[in-house]
């Protein structure tokens, strides 16, 4: 029991007492001062009560200020965790809530510092080949040789600029959007667009694009931000194209089942071993076979544009191609369906 | 000398191929840990540069490896992971040297020719035989103070050689130090180069040791 819990009946029965002492002696008429006296006692009382309410127990107030000095303390470096054994019983909760925000955010960091390592390792390898490659051009007496080199540095240089262009994707993706940007998309329509950028390189291949879109899925809206399902679509298809081989098949599927989307992409290719499935949409981990190539991020985008969608991407061997199959489940907003 | 080269980015493999030959070392290059494996079992090699990121493993694996079987072949690590714990990892690993990319050719061929003097127990940079002097760092050969102009293969075949005065080396041996896998070699070969030698540096510069090989003389 706190004790400003007995203030309230402790200031009651006082004023009842001066009120009852006031009519007793009003019956006797006494002199003005015991008026005054009587007021001066209530104002006294309620100050004393005012001042009370305002002041926490000292146990709290000494908890508080451990707790602070403790997050300061994190400034430093020296610590990341609030220790709960010195920390009163009503800082426990508390405590205990700032302890896991705090394991948050000390793996958030983790994440960010493996990502950041293993971006610049993605970043030094071209830089290394351009540098090289540039050095042969420099010295080689061999006309033929420096073309090779030569255009062995403008290759490099795209490539490292699609990576450049799939960071600044991915790192799009983990900052928080406003709602403004919200808007509804059509998936078939984003589908269809995807499909006639590619047409190209599809029609050069000889690779056959099968398509099944029914009436539900093709007039099916999906909430969403910007062109994340445009990317999605994108980076999936161009996977899909770019391990396909010549006449090979490509089958695009939208599915409604309840209030779950899936879009489902196979291929006729070679496909990745089974134990792979999980490590490639990690950013940066490639398929230990060394057949996926590209900048390790394509998947993990996609992965990341699914669960923002409240799904998640899914890969598995197509029964019917044999190839790569990806799923992608989305969460469809009933109302706009 | 002859170089394997484990790297699985075919722009700067190809390049380190290129840039290599150009110092007339016979190189090998693999793109992945496998094949590094079967090249290592089957070819003497002098020196291996030694990408981490390969796509089927770690390059350090084949490093452990390499130790564990008592092997002293110099390991230059050449990798893009930059970071103070990744180098002591290598280093600790058993790598003689390491290099992050991306990196100088010229710094590179440095290395390798500072890890190839190591390899053989010497401190300083130039190859002696009896009067002739040879530094690998300027493709240069003197004979009395004097500058002999020596072919591409005569100087590969006297560097091989002057490595390690006194030591026979055969036919085959300076072969698979002169030639990678892609370079066709006639059977001949060999003795025309050791020939053009003796008629540029004089007939006792390379000894022939009958039935075995050859030396120079220490």
């Amino acid at each position: 029991m706190y004790p400003q819990k007995l203030l309230w009946p402790l200031s009651v029965l006082l004023i009842i007492t001066f009120i009852g002492l006031g009519l007793s002696l009003y019956q006797q008429a006494v002199p003005t001062e015991v008026y005054i006296t009587y007021t001066l006692a209530i104002m006294l009382v309620w100050g004393i009560f005012k001042l009370l309410r305002n002041r926490l127990p000292n146990s709290i107030i000494d908890g508080i200020a451990r707790l602070t000095k403790q997050l300061k303390g994190f400034e430093t470096g020296k610590q990341n965790n609030l220790a709960i054994d010195v920390c009163p019983r009503e800082l426990i909760a508390l405590s205990l809530a700032i302890n896991s925000y705090l394991k948050l955010e000390s793996d958030r960091i983790t994440h960010e510092q493996m990502f950041s390592s293993e971006a610049s390792h993605e970043l030094r390898t071209p830089l290394a080949g351009i540098r090289i490659q540039a050095q042969i051009a420099q010295r080689t007496k061999d006309p033929e040789q420096q073309i090779k080199s030569l255009s062995n540095i403008i290759k490099t240089i795209d490539r490292s600029t699609r990576l450049v262009q799939q960071l600044l994707t991915f790192s799009k993706l983990t900052k928080r959007r406003t709602d403004a940007e919200r808007s509804n998309v059509m998936l078939s329509e984003v589908l269809h667009n995807v499909i006639e950028s590619k047409k190209t390189t599809q029609e050069q291949r000889h690779i056959s694009l099968s398509l099944h879109i029914d009436a539900t899925t093709d007039s099916i809206e999906i909430e969403s931000h910007g062109d994340h399902l445009a990317v999605l679509f994108d980076n999936l298809y161009t996977n899909a194209l770019n391990h396909t081989p010549q006449n090979g098949v490509i089958s695009l599927s939208l599915i409604l089942v309840g209030e779950q989307l899936t879009f489902v992409i196979e291929d006729s290719g070679p496909g990745i071993p089974e134990s792979d499935y999980e490590r490639v949409v990690i950013p940066f981990q490639k398929s230990q076979d060394g057949r996926l190539k590209g900048s390790g991020l394509g998947l993990a985008i996609c992965d990341r544009i699914a669960s923002l969608h409240g799904g998640r991407l899914i890969l598995s061997e197509s029964s019917e191609l044999k190839g790569l199959a990806v799923r992608t489940h989305l969460l469809v907003n009933v109302a706009s369906a | 000398m002859r170089i394997l080269i484990v790297e699985d980015d075919k722009v700067i493999g190809d390049g380190l191929v290129q840039g290599l030959l150009m110092d007339n070392y016979a190189v090998d290059w693999v793109e992945t840990k496998a094949s590094a494996d079967t090249a290592l079992r089957t070819t003497p090699y002098d020196l291996l540069v030694l990408d981490i990121g390969l796509p089927d493993g770690s390059g350090l694996d084949i490093l452990t490896k390499l130790r564990t079987v008592k092997s002293d072949l110099p390991v230059l690590i050449l990798t893009a992971y930059d970071e103070t714990p990744h180098k002591i990892k290598g280093l600790d690993s058993g790598a003689d040297d390491y290099l992050i990319k991306p990196f100088d050719l010229d710094e590179l061929r440095a290395r390798i020719r500072a890890l190839q003097r190591r390899a053989n127990g010497r401190g300083t940079p130039l190859f002696k035989s009896g009067d002739i002097e040879l530094d690998p760092s300027t493709h240069s050969v003197t004979q009395a103070d004097t500058p002999v102009k020596l072919g591409p293969k005569e100087f590969a075949i006297l560097q091989t050689l002057i490595e390690k005065p006194g030591r026979i080396l055969s036919k085959a041996q300076i072969e698979d130090k002169l030639y990678g896998w892609n370079m066709e070699t006639e059977s001949n070969t060999i003795e025309v180069h050791i020939h053009g030698l003796r008629r540029k540096l004089g007939k006792g510069a390379v000894i022939t040791v009958r039935h075995v090989g050859y030396q120079v003389p220490e």
